[in-house]
């Protein structure tokens, strides 16, 4: 099988991008809510969060969309991501227990999906992927995975 | 269908016998006549009888069967059937407390791989039915045995409490403190007030040394209670594990199922050159301060005797990725920080120093630990299995796993590693106690090229 490809695109990035706007709105709300209630000293504080968030709502997720990308050749899924600390993924398909696949409301406003891998010893999730990219790789990893034999008896979950 | 053993009973409804406890503190702490003290204690006994009725009910009404498996029926309201196959039984765990010893009866937990926190079942049987439950499918053909030795299961019992053994080393610093706290506060306070507190200080500071130093006995003698006389055993496919002096555990473990082994050493293990095994099987170890041993302490000679007598077919292979040399830094700048952190409280004096002492040895310690750790560290796929060494906390790990149970291996670079070409590789597999096993400072290619070949040797094993 050709290795099929997944990557985020521009739609991802812009759902990064509001995520981290709302997440310092409201944190830089609540910063100005606490100024009021106690010392107005604290109104530093939400002005340090709110540059904080124009500047990470700029820069990060251009970056980090730019970042996630991966592979999946029938074997294993090949992940990479992450901007300062980058992390690359290895799960071979057969270790696989539960693919899933969901999206927010404003995901699926701008047709973008998380696509979360679990397995025996833990998750790894893959945001931001577009709609089809990330349907065709819930396919191919659940075909992959009915294909298969169960694993040795070596395999505590019996997969 | 057969009733469970009568202890049921008590271990159901334990927690409220201490209600009758509830008239002997009343006339304890509110000595009235005798009939007030009897009618106030009326309701707390009434009450604490209708719950041990309701388990003797539980009891009368449960019912165990062990054809081809466990059947469990139990419960007055809730009426509960529960069925665990023999195939599906990953583990079988045996405990004989005293009370049961006196009483005759033994208490079964029955782990499948599920990832519960506790046991699947838990039955109460006579001793009798125990031996024919679990010498059911063992067929004993060739028998190889493993038994620990005294000495080293004393000295691991007494380091097993990295916590323990740090109270203990705490220990001698708190008395100093207090002493020279009482001797200063007495030169300068004049009031009376002032004077009875310096002069309470010392026996305050002795009083928590003691604690301190009991804390660590009481550590010291429950894991070698629980550990004293142990021995593992392989019978065919089942590896069965024996160990405790006053509570005796018998744990029956699928071979096939054991799916991560792990050497562990302490830096007082490392003196003497004894290091511990446990193993991850699918349910063993998820009671609360149970650990999966099946070499509690031995020197590496033994050690390798006793793996090829109880697991002599499980994978191993070396750690043949070692970390670079110039990241040696990685692994001592924590200890070194909190060793040179001590300078800040020493320039106060006085009682400060002793602070200053304790901090400057808890960095010496670690630190040794974090350079025999990077020594030893190293990361290995190759014969089935992947390998890797590491220190983590104030212990050295290395673990080995097969291939097919690998599930998910995670290459991170930070800033820093990414100027110098090393990485961080995690190892992620199922574990009772989801643990993640990290080796750092790992050269970057090389490490790439391992996670390859260990999805290209995973793909084939597990079909």
């Amino acid at each position: 099988m050709p290795p099929l490809a997944f990557a985020a695109n521009k739609n991802g990035e812009t759902v990064f991008a509001l995520w981290i706007a709302a997440g310092g709105i409201l944190a830089t709300g609540l910063a100005g809510c606490l100024a009021g209630l106690f010392t107005p000293w604290l109104l530093f504080l939400a002005g340090l969060a709110g540059a904080a968030t124009v500047a990470g709502a700029l820069w990060y997720p251009p970056r980090y969309a730019a970042s996630l990308h991966g592979t999946f050749d029938g074997v294993a899924v090949r992940a990479e991501k992450g901007v300062l600390w980058k992390r690359e993924v290895y799960i071979p398909a057969s270790a696989l227990r539960t693919v899933e696949s969901g999206s927010t409301p404003l995901q699926r406003r701008l047709h973008c999906r998380t696509v979360v891998l679990r397995f025996a010893g833990g998750t790894v999730l893959l945001p931001l992927l577009p709609e089809d990219e990330a349907e065709q790789l819930s396919q191919a990893l659940e075909a992959a995975s009915s294909s298969g034999e169960p694993g040795p008896s070596a395999d505590p979950a019996g997969r | 269908m057969f009733r469970p053993h009568p202890l049921y009973c008590f271990y159901d409804s334990k927690k409220w016998i201490l209600l009758f406890l509830l008239p002997v503190l009343r006339v304890i702490f509110s000595p009235r006549d005798v009939v007030s003290i009897l009618l106030a204690s009326l309701r707390d006994v009434a009450f604490a009888a209708l719950l041990i009725g309701y388990s003797v009910a539980k009891w009368k009404r449960a019912r165990y069967s062990l054809h081809r498996g466990l059947t469990l029926r139990q419960g007055l309201v809730y009426r509960r059937t529960l069925r665990i196959s023999a195939d599906d039984a990953a583990s079988v765990e045996m405990e004989r407390t005293p009370l049961m010893w006196l009483a005759g009866g033994r208490r079964i937990r029955v782990n499948t791989a599920g990832l519960r926190r506790r046991a699947d079942a838990t039955l109460y049987l006579p001793a009798s039915a125990t031996r024919g439950v679990l010498m059911e499918g063992a067929a004993p053909k060739r028998c190889r045995r493993y038994a620990a030795r005294a000495f080293p299961v004393a000295v691991m019992s007494a380091s097993s409490s990295n916590a323990a053994l740090g109270l203990l080393t705490l220990a001698p610093a708190v008395r100093q403190a207090g002493q020279i706290l009482g001797r200063e506060m007495t030169g300068e306070v004049y009031n009376l007030m002032d004077r009875l507190l310096s002069a309470g200080l010392p026996p305050l500071f002795n009083t928590v040394t003691n604690i301190l130093v009991l804390g660590w006995a009481y550590a010291f003698i429950h894991t070698f209670t629980r550990t004293a006389g142990f021995y593992a055993r392989r019978d065919g496919e089942q590896l069965h594990v024996t160990s405790g002096l006053l509570t005796r555990r018998d744990v029956y473990i699928d071979c096939s199922r054991v799916t991560a082994l792990e050497v562990r050493q302490t830096l007082f293990m490392r003196l003497f050159g004894l290091h511990t095994v446990t193993i991850t099987a699918a349910g063993y170890g998820r009671e609360k301060g149970a650990r999966p041993l099946i070499i509690p302490a031995a020197r590496p000679k033994e050690l390798c005797a006793a793996l090829d007598t109880l697991l002599p077919e499980y994978p191993i292979c070396a750690g043949s990725l070692r970390p670079v040399k110039r990241a040696l830094w990685r692994y001592v700048w924590p200890p070194l920080l909190l060793a040179a952190g001590s300078v800040v409280p020493l320039t106060f004096g006085g009682v400060w120093g002793t602070l200053a002492a304790v901090l400057f040895l808890g960095g010496a310690w670690w630190l040794s630990i974090r350079l025999a750790g990077y020594f030893r560290a190293g990361f290995g796929v190759g014969r089935g299995a992947v390998t890797m060494r590491y220190p983590r906390g104030l212990a050295l790990y290395e673990i080995h796993v097969p291939c097919e149970v690998a599930d998910c291996l995670m290459i991170t670079r930070d800033p820093w590693e990414q100027r110098n070409g090393t990485c961080t590789v995690e190892l992620r597999c199922f574990g009772e106690k989801r643990r993640r096993h990290r080796v750092r400072a790992l050269p970057y290619e090389p490490a790439v090229m391992l996670a390859q070949r260990l999805m290209e040797m995973d793909a084939p094993l597990r079909k």
